[in-house]
Order: structure tokens, then C-alpha cells, then sequence
């Protein structure tokens, strides 16, 4: 038992080439989490998560040699023995890819252990710490899961049951038919090349219509249990992305977007048919699992549970009596996965049930830099309350207090919050404040306890993990056609027009007083002035950029955007409006690339 | 020369897995994966 209580572990995931991170996890507690962006500010950095571990262990109090053991959220050797031989169906080349030693893996012990010197090096299979990752945060206490990404070693997706921790994977499917590539390749016809795009197509899809469903269902065959697979196999890289566009060209009809072309109806329409038959495939691979297994919930996670709309969509079908989308479902919370597969098998029978604490596991953003103090304003009063005043007023408020969360999505502690109530807020926030797409729609929080007052739904989405849609009482009818896209874009759908979708629906964060304490009392503040407990939340970045971690980078962010007001933990600032639109734009110019 | 030998090693496995491999089936199949990290 002792050895038990001094078990210090470190989680690596993201070394698939994207998203690197690190958790530590000591005696069964998680105490940090961190994503290595976060500290070389390169959007979804794929090295060696050096920073992220080392902010880890400094957020921890643990020295590196006390490390006792590091796991990987992946196997290298077998991931890299699959790519070259290109044969994932062939009996050996599975045999051998399994049962390779996993401490072949010197690419990346070599870094470890010149970081945490007396560490036991483990290596994990991927999908299984996704499963895992989602398992010990969520309310189950077993559950069917369902795990769909772009690539796990030579697997795409996986699904079985997880028991009080214990996994039983029963069936997968070989990464050469994957859903998720499936996804990013017409992503790419689009358009969207930077890593990470498919949110976009995802946020396009509602302005379109499902024209292209059949064109599409040509570049694959699919089966009654969402059995795919791709009529030319696509791999991991950017060469078999590229050689792959033109089929997609000749099944559509649709050329291939430049990234600066306009969008046009057919570009909309095939985002539209995309994520419906992305839905179908889903919901059809659920049905699977359920018929199956017999099990009445359902863990959903891998890159591909990322896709709210496809998770809200999955419980509202109810398929399963309750879902779980994890909110670091994707390979940002690989190494937290990882690090509680390995305590999990340590304990044997011993329950473990991790606490996420709101997934708050990053650092603070410590002191404002000196050049802030001329702007810092004094209060008289409650923070909260004049906060809440100003966003009720029209400002737009960075609002940055306490430690960092995990994960792609801000969930209170680096956010961008306006009043949805006000015209045209989601135009002024991608034009001026993102300097984004303008179709881009943006996400609301609202307290848990008015969720239903405004949403089909009572259930929570803690994390921003499903979509709903606004309550038919609260819905402005829409014209049956509109000129434009940005006529459509602006019409005022609800009185909260700025975070309903086009076809009414929205991305929910349910604001619980117990997960996001802080979050809660400035939403309340807000209600008693406005009568609506909702805010505008997006994350507190521009396009291209990694949601900012320190207080200087908040400073840095706030001069160079529209931002009116930005609060670093107890302190309020306002923007000293000192650059020019050009200036602005020069320096958002850094971020081009991963835009 | 130890290097040597096993990247001539793996590039002759590659090339007997490319020679008689076959394509990934489609749909499901059954896991034969190991779940746990003990051992490998």
C-alpha cells in the first residue's frame, strides 16, 4: 500500500504529431494537466511536451525525480511499423505490431528520461486512453464506449465495455476506412487545410442543405453498423491528403476551395451533407454497440466526439438512456487518459474516480505586467456585479482568472464574454475581436438551473460537450430565403440572436454553481441586472492563436483587438486603444499559418 | 554496423509485409488487442 501512496505518474500524449500534452497524477489524485501550446504558443504543437511536463511537475510540487512512473499515450513503434507497411489486413503484420515490445520506443524515452530520471516507461494503446480519459471523469459506473478518431495506432475506431475501470475492447476498425479522415479530407476540399479545421466545417454546416449526401456516399461503402470504408484508403499525411482532393472533386462536382476563395452555396451545401452523413455513420455505429453490448450508456470519445453537434444529436436520439461526450475526448486529454489507465491497473479491484475540478488542471496567469498598471481601474464595489454591469452596457470583457483549463474549448478561466442580447455581436466578434470567419457561430453559457427555460434540454453540458436547440416560445421565424449570407447571418433569430445557430440550435455550456463556481456568480450578477442568465463565451485568442495562458499574454492579446475590458483575477483593466487597425493586423499576421 | 544491419532488417520485413499483404476488411472486426500495460 505504501507503494501505492507514492505513485507519482506522469502522462505523455499528443505524439502523434499534434496536440502534445502532460498530466501528473499522484496517489490517485490528478493535480495538473498541461498542453504543450499552451507554452511555445504554436497552435496544437506536436513535439515533445517539455514545457507541458515541466508546468506539470511545478504545479504539482513534485521534483522530477520522484516521478516513478511516465506512460505513453500511444505506441510509437507499432504506430510507425503499420505507416510503412501499409497493410494493416495482413495477419502478421497485426501480430507483430501488437506484440512488439513497447520499450522499442526509443524516439521518444530518450527525451523522457532525460526529463524524469528514475521512471518506469509504460506504453499504452491510444484509443484506450481515450476511453479511459472519458471513463474515470464521467458519472458511469460502466458503460458501453464508442472511440472515433483519425488514427489510433492502425485502428479508427473502437468499442466495447469499461466495468469499474476494466476495459474489454471488442471490435474495431482498421484506420485505412476511417470516419475521421473521411471527415478531414472533404474538410480539406474546403478549404480548411490548418490541423484542426474540421470545428469550421462543422460550424458552416447549419447555412446549407443535404444536396451532396449521395455524391458523397460514392467515395465510400458503409454497412447497417456503420462499418465504412474508403474507396481509396487515405493515411495520416498531408501527400495522401492532397492525393485523395480530386476524387472528391469527381464524386461532387465541387472543385476544390482555396483557403482565400469565397464560399459559395455548392461549398456550404457539401459542409451540410458532410456532417449529416458523419451524423448517420454515428449514430448507425451506436446502434451497433447497443444491440450488442446490452448496455444503456454510452461513453462517446476519441477526436471525433469533438463534434458537439454529432454528441447532441446522439443523445437526443436516445439510442442509449444517457451519453458522455468527453471534454478531452481528443488527444489533448491523451496523457490524463493515459496516466489513469496505468493507476487503474495498479489498484486491481481498488476503485478509482478521478476529480476533474472542472477541468481547471493548467497554471494561473500570475501577475499583469507593469505596462498594464496605468490602465488597471479601481473598483468600488463587487467585481462581479460591475463586470456583469459593463456586459450588459455592450462591452466585450477577457476575463481570465484562475487556473487554465484543459482542452480545445474555454470553459471560464480564458474567455472572451459579451451580452447576447446585443445586434450584430457575433459579426463585431469575428470581425474585430477574432478577426475570424464571419460565419462562425459562438457558443453560450448559461446557468444550469435556467437551462431549460431556453433549451429542449435539462441535462447538463458542464464542458460545452452537446448542442440543443432554443425553445420553440423564445424562436423568431426566419424568412424562407434570404439574399445573402450575411443577410441570413444577421437576422435576429431570438433575443439572443448572437448564440443561436441558423437552424436554432447552440453549443451549451451549462453553468453548474458547483463545477464553474466563478463563472456561476458572474452569470447570476448578469440576470439580476438583465433578466437573462446567458453570456456570449468564446475563447480568449485570435484566429490562429492558442488560447492565452499568462496575464501577459492576455495584455498582448488585449491591445492588439477590440477587447474593451480585461480582468486578471481580481484586477480590471480597460484597453488602452492604443494601436491601429494595420498594427493589429500585422501582429495577428504570427497566427496566419494555423488559422 | 549493428544499425546498419537492423535498418536492412526492417526494410526486408516491410517489404515481405507489402508483398503479401491485403488491404484492412472492411467494417467491425473482432478486438484481439491486449488491454493491459503490463508486459508489453
Amino acid at each position: 500500500m505504501s507503494a501505492d501512496r507514492n505513485r507519482i505518474i506522469i502522462g505523455i500524449g499528443g505524439l502523434l504529431g499534434h496536440d502534445a500534452n502532460a498530466a501528473l497524477l499522484s496517489g490517485g489524485s490528478l493535480l495538473a494537466a498541461s498542453q504543450e501550446e499552451r507554452h511555445t504558443r504554436i497552435k496544437h504543437d506536436g513535439a515533445f511536451p517539455v514545457r507541458a511536463i515541466t508546468d506539470c511537475l511545478q504545479l504539482g510540487g513534485i521534483s522530477p525525480a520522484l516521478v516513478t512512473d511516465v506512460v505513453f499515450a500511444e505506441k510509437p513503434l507499432q504506430s510507425l511499423f503499420f505507416d510503412l507497411s501499409a497493410r494493416s489486413g495482413n495477419i502478421l503484420s497485426r501480430g507483430l505490431g501488437h506484440f512488439i515490445p513497447g520499450a522499442w520506443g526509443s524516439r521518444y524515452t530518450r527525451p523522457a528520461r532525460a526529463l524524469l530520471p528514475q521512471a518506469r516507461f509504460h506504453f499504452a494503446w491510444h484509443h484506450l486512453t481515450h476511453v479511459a480519459a472519458a471513463f474515470h471523469t464521467s458519472p458511469f459506473a460502466r458503460a458501453a464506449f464508442l472511440c472515433v478518431d483519425g488514427k489510433g495506432e492502425d485502428y479508427c475506431a473502437s468499442a466495447g465495455v469499461i466495468d469499474h475501470g476494466e476495459i474489454k475492447l471488442l471490435w474495431e476498425q482498421s484506420y485505412e476506412n476511417g470516419l475521421g479522415m473521411f471527415y478531414t479530407l472533404i474538410t480539406n476540399h474546403l478549404g480548411f487545410h490548418s490541423f484542426g479545421s474540421e470545428y469550421k466545417v462543422m460550424g458552416l454546416a447549419p447555412y446549407g442543405r443535404p444536396t451532396y449526401v449521395s455524391q458523397l456516399n460514392r467515395l465510400f461503402t458503409t454497412d447497417d453498423h456503420g462499418g465504412l470504408r474508403l474507396r481509396a484508403p487515405i493515411r495520416f499525411t498531408a501527400s495522401s491528403l492532397l492525393s485523395a482532393l480530386p476524387l472528391v472533386a469527381e464524386a461532387t462536382g465541387v472543385p476544390a476551395r482555396g483557403p482565400a476563395d469565397p464560399l459559395t452555396e455548392a461549398h456550404i451545401d457539401l459542409a451540410h451533407s458532410l456532417q449529416q452523413v458523419f451524423e448517420d455513420e454515428v449514430l448507425k455505429m451506436a446502434r451497433f454497440i447497443r444491440a450488442e453490448t446490452g448496455e444503456t450508456e454510452m461513453l462517446f470519445c476519441g477526436g471525433c466526439a469533438q463534434n458537439c453537434v454529432t454528441a447532441g444529436k446522439l443523445r437526443a436520439a436516445k439510442i442509449f438512456a444517457r451519453i458522455f461526450n468527453s471534454p478531452v475526448g481528443g488527444d489533448m486529454g491523451s496523457g490524463l487518459g493515459a496516466a489513469i489507465l496505468l493507476e487503474r491497473e495498479h489498484r486491481g479491484e481498488q476503485p478509482l474516480k478521478v476529480a476533474a475540478n472542472g477541468f481547471y488542471l493548467g497554471g494561473a496567469p500570475g501577475s499583469a505586467p507593469a505596462a498594464a498598471k496605468d490602465y488597471l481601474v479601481t473598483l468600488e464595489g463587487d467585481l462581479f456585479a460591475y463586470v456583469a454591469a459593463r456586459l450588459a452596457e455592450g462591452k466585450i470583457v477577457a476575463w481570465v482568472r484562475g487556473r487554465m483549463e484543459l482542452g480545445a474549448r474555454a470553459l471560464g478561466a480564458r474567455s472572451i464574454l459579451a451580452d447576447a442580447r446585443q445586434p450584430g455581436m457575433q459579426s463585431r466578434l469575428n470581425l474585430a475581436v477574432k478577426f475570424r470567419e464571419s460565419f462562425r457561430p459562438f457558443a453560450p453559457l448559461v446557468l444550469a438551473e435556467d437551462c431549460a427555460d431556453w433549451f429542449d434540454t435539462n441535462e447538463p453540458s458542464d464542458y460545452m460537450q452537446y448542442t440543443a436547440s432554443l425553445v420553440e416560445s423564445r424562436r423568431a421565424p426566419q424568412p424562407a430565403q434570404f439574399a445573402s449570407l450575411r443577410e441570413r447571418l444577421d437576422f435576429p433569430r431570438s433575443e439572443i440572436g448572437s448564440v443561436i445557430h441558423v437552424d436554432y440550435s447552440a453549443r451549451l455550456q451549462t453553468v453548474n454553481r458547483e463545477v464553474h463556481p466563478d463563472m456561476h456568480r458572474l452569470l447570476t450578477a448578469f440576470k439580476a441586472i438583465t433578466g437573462v442568465p446567458i453570456l456570449i463565451n468564446t475563447s480568449y485568442n485570435v484566429s490562429g492563436q492558442p488560447i492565452v495562458h499568462t496575464a501577459a499574454e492576455a495584455w498582448e492579446c488585449f491591445l492588439n483587438t477590440d477587447i474593451d475590458l480585461l480582468v486578471v483575477d481580481d484586477q480590471l483593466f480597460r484597453n488602452p486603444q492604443q494601436k491601429s487597425r494595420e498594427e493589429k493586423l500585422q501582429w495577428l499576421g504570427q497566427f496566419a499559418k494555423s488559422a | 554496423m549493428a544499425r546498419t544491419i537492423r535498418q536492412i532488417g526492417l526494410k526486408l520485413l516491410i517489404l515481405i509485409l507489402r508483398i503479401t499483404g491485403r488491404p484492412a476488411p472492411a467494417g467491425w472486426r473482432r478486438s484481439t488487442r491486449p488491454v493491459s500495460l503490463r508486459g508489453k
